[in-house]
């Protein structure tokens, strides 16, 4: 018999999937945000490749199956259109910004409702004697891997899609020939990435440090 | 109106899944409470009593058997008119009290018919005044203490007045002073012609009941004492002490 | 003057009192209590979907804005107008992408809340159930408080985004990259449109959460923990 596997990640990956609605609903959401960041910045970095040199090069082209071609069809040929554009991605960041902060609510939210179920669950760990320090710890490799699944689904699911969609939406404008082509730099992924992480580490932790510090008592006592 | 019992419980069963195995909670059990009865329902943890209020009470149906209430079969009514049939005719108290924690011990009292067209408010105040709760009208529930929960409980039971009240475990929760004070309060409210049944496990409550039924294992599990119903009638309460006796020795 | 309003103001607060102790309990009481017991929540759902309407009002204004700004000029284009002109063609597309976002965002907060409203409060619920309140009368008191976040939110929103739009009109902003100043223009449809994103958010999101609901039993009353 296969010695059976038991760490935390074990434990809050069971607790994933027992919890596929609630699990969804934050991958979703972040991956969404995520996805939004990544385009407007890609967008942001596009400007700034452009500036820099006329080759536009970026991670981007190419590596999405199907993304680029409709971009390829845009020439960037306009001198008068450029600060407008700009000022358009200015709008784009500042609501990629607030887009963000709301996901942070949702995934605080969600946290919370799945902290609060499980008071019972943490009270009866630290009854059998866990410290606060291992049961925070369980609890944020869970926030980890919806974070980490969050930002694979953003990047490979959500951002060509976003991208696609943009693309699509700007092809049937009549002023169409304006846009920038989004580049991403190796160094937006290790951004989005720690972005996810924070709004997922950052959520989880500021759900779970108030009801994990109070008795074993009070939290296996669940009526009012 | 009809001439059968208040209550007929005909050979009902119920099981719940629980995981891979089935658990019998209600195995072919037959029951009849006439009105203004206050039975005492005992038996040990998992024998079906609670299932068996919650089925008298409209809350649960049954897998198979019937249940009459004054003639009605509730067994067989639908969500909806369950929930009709239990604003109307039943009052529930149970363990944990199952206080609304937002709203005022009056607010709680009222929650039965906050719906209706014109809510009975003054019926509210004057029952918990009878709980002797006057000055604690305007308390939320985590400001009282157990008993004055309860009390708050039993006020909400009687909102609608129903003929029937079904408690579950009412002094669970509370220290056997105020205890002693709910049963009386229960008995009160029986001299007053309300069918009570109570599940507990605490004989001070089952003693002052005027009648008793022992469950077992989802069936009623009838003695010598005991008549076709499986109830044990008691004169008084030396009855039961020295019943207690018996039972210790 | 002063004093008749400050006395008028005692007054009625004093009548307030008054009714409040005969006030009747309903279902309005019972709402407002939950929100007001949640309202650290209230208020975060609350802004989350006021911040949400805030950019799609900000977006809508931004497109009015464009609109109304090649209306009225019909001569030699300036090169202001020629910068925003390549604009105005993607700015309704933006402007679709921008409300699509925002509406699954609400959607996600609506759904998000009603979930938790519903799972944490399975025990209340269930027991409005087994007194006897029938279920479609606990779904419109969950509903209930869903509707005051939603439109409160989205109230909050579209003020604020009418309140911003004056101050964004025309202003450089330069914040990520060099920019010109977008026209803004206030479009009172807009409210209307936002409401009916609002509903159409609601509705989707309330759903499940409602859904939830209906499968529940009122036996969850005597289930511990």
């Amino acid at each position: 018999m296969d010695r059976p596997m038991f760490n935390p990640a074990t434990y809050s990956m069971s607790h994933l999937v027992k919890e596929r609605t609630r699990s969804l609903t934050m991958i979703v959401t972040i991956s969404l945000t995520v996805a939004f960041l990544l385009l407007t910045s890609s967008l942001l970095f596009g400007v700034i490749n452009e500036i820099g040199t006329s080759e536009k090069q970026g991670l981007l082209q190419g590596s999405i199956p199907g993304s680029i071609d409709m971009f390829e069809t845009f020439q960037l040929d306009s001198e008068l259109s450029e600060r407008a554009r700009n000022s358009l991605i200015n709008y784009l960041m500042i609501t990629s910004l607030i887009v963000f902060l709301v996901a942070f609510f949702i995934m605080y939210n969600t946290m919370a409702i799945a902290v609060k179920e499980r008071r019972k669950e943490i009270g009866i760990l630290r009854a059998v004697g866990f410290s606060t320090g291992e049961i925070l710890k369980i609890f944020l490799v869970e926030g980890a891997m919806i974070g980490m699944i969050s930002w694979i689904a953003a990047l490979f699911l959500g951002t060509p899609f976003i991208v696609n969609l943009a693309a699509y939406l700007i092809e049937r404008g009549d002023g169409g020939i304006f846009f920038v082509q989004p580049v991403i730099p190796p160094q937006l992924i290790a951004i989005s990435l720690a972005v996810t992480l924070g709004l997922s580490l950052g959520s989880t932790y500021m759900a779970i440090i108030k009801p994990i510090r109070s008795s074993p008592v009070a939290l296996m006592r669940t009526r009012i | 109106m009809d001439d059968g019992p208040f209550i007929k419980v005909d050979s009902v069963t119920k099981r719940y899944n629980m995981g891979h195995s089935t658990v019998n909670a209600l195995n072919g059990m037959d029951l009849e409470i006439e009105e203004g009865e206050m039975v005492a329902i005992m038996g040990p943890s998992g024998s079906g009593k609670t299932t068996l209020l919650n089925m008298i009470g409209g809350l649960d149906s049954p897998d198979s058997g019937t249940i009459h209430i004054k003639g009605m079969e509730i067994s067989s009514l639908n969500e909806g008119q369950r929930a009709q049939f239990r604003k109307n005719n039943v009052g529930f108290i149970f363990q944990f009290f199952n206080l609304i924690p937002s709203l005022t011990a009056l607010e709680n009292v009222l929650v039965p018919v906050m719906f209706d067209k014109d809510p009975p408010f003054e019926r509210g105040v004057q029952l918990l005044e009878r709980m002797g709760l006057k000055d604690r009208m305007g308390h939320i529930p985590g400001k009282l203490s157990g008993g004055e929960r309860q009390r708050v409980a039993i006020a909400r039971a009687l909102i609608n007045d129903p003929m029937l009240i079904l408690a579950d475990e009412p002094t669970g929760n509370i220290d056997s002073e105020t205890a002693r004070e709910i049963v009386s309060l229960f008995k009160e409210l029986n001299d007053e012609g309300k069918t009570m049944l109570l599940a507990t496990h605490d004989r001070i409550v089952a003693g002052r009941a005027r009648s008793m039924i022992k469950v077992r294992d989802g069936h009623v599990v009838k003695g010598k004492a005991h008549s076709r119903s499986g109830m044990v009638h008691l004169s008084d309460e030396e009855k039961v002490k020295k019943k207690k006796r018996v039972v210790k020795g | 003057m002063e004093k008749r309003s400050t006395s008028l103001r005692s007054i009625s607060r004093k009548e307030r009192a008054s009714a409040n102790r005969n006030v009747r309990f309903g279902p309005i009481t019972y709402i407002s209590r939950d929100v007001w017991r949640n309202r650290s929540r209230t208020i975060m759902s609350l802004s989350s979907i006021a911040a949400l309407s805030f950019l799609f009002v900000l977006f809508m204004s931004m497109d009015q804005g464009f609109s109304d700004f090649f209306e009225d000029d019909i001569g030699v284009p300036s090169d202001e107008q020629k910068e925003l002109y390549e604009v105005k063609g993607v700015m309704e597309n933006w402007v679709y992408l921008i409300s699509a976002l925002c509406m699954a965002l609400m959607v996600l907060v609506v759904a998000n809340t009603g979930i938790i409203t519903v799972l944490e409060r399975k025990q209340e619920l269930a027991t409005l159930r087994a007194i006897g309140i029938s279920l479609p009368k606990v779904a419109t008191l969950v509903a209930g408080s869903l509707s005051i976040i939603l439109y409160g939110g989205i109230l909050i929103g579209t003020l604020l985004g009418m309140a911003c739009i004056p101050i964004l009109d025309r202003v450089n902003v330069s914040l990520f990259s060099d920019g010109i100043g977008f026209p803004f223009s206030f479009d009172p449809s807009t409210i209307v449109l936002s409401l009916l994103i609002g509903t159409g958010a609601g509705l989707l999101g309330s759903s499940l959460p409602l859904f939830i609901l209906t499968q529940s039993s009122p036996l969850e009353v005597l289930r511990d923990g």
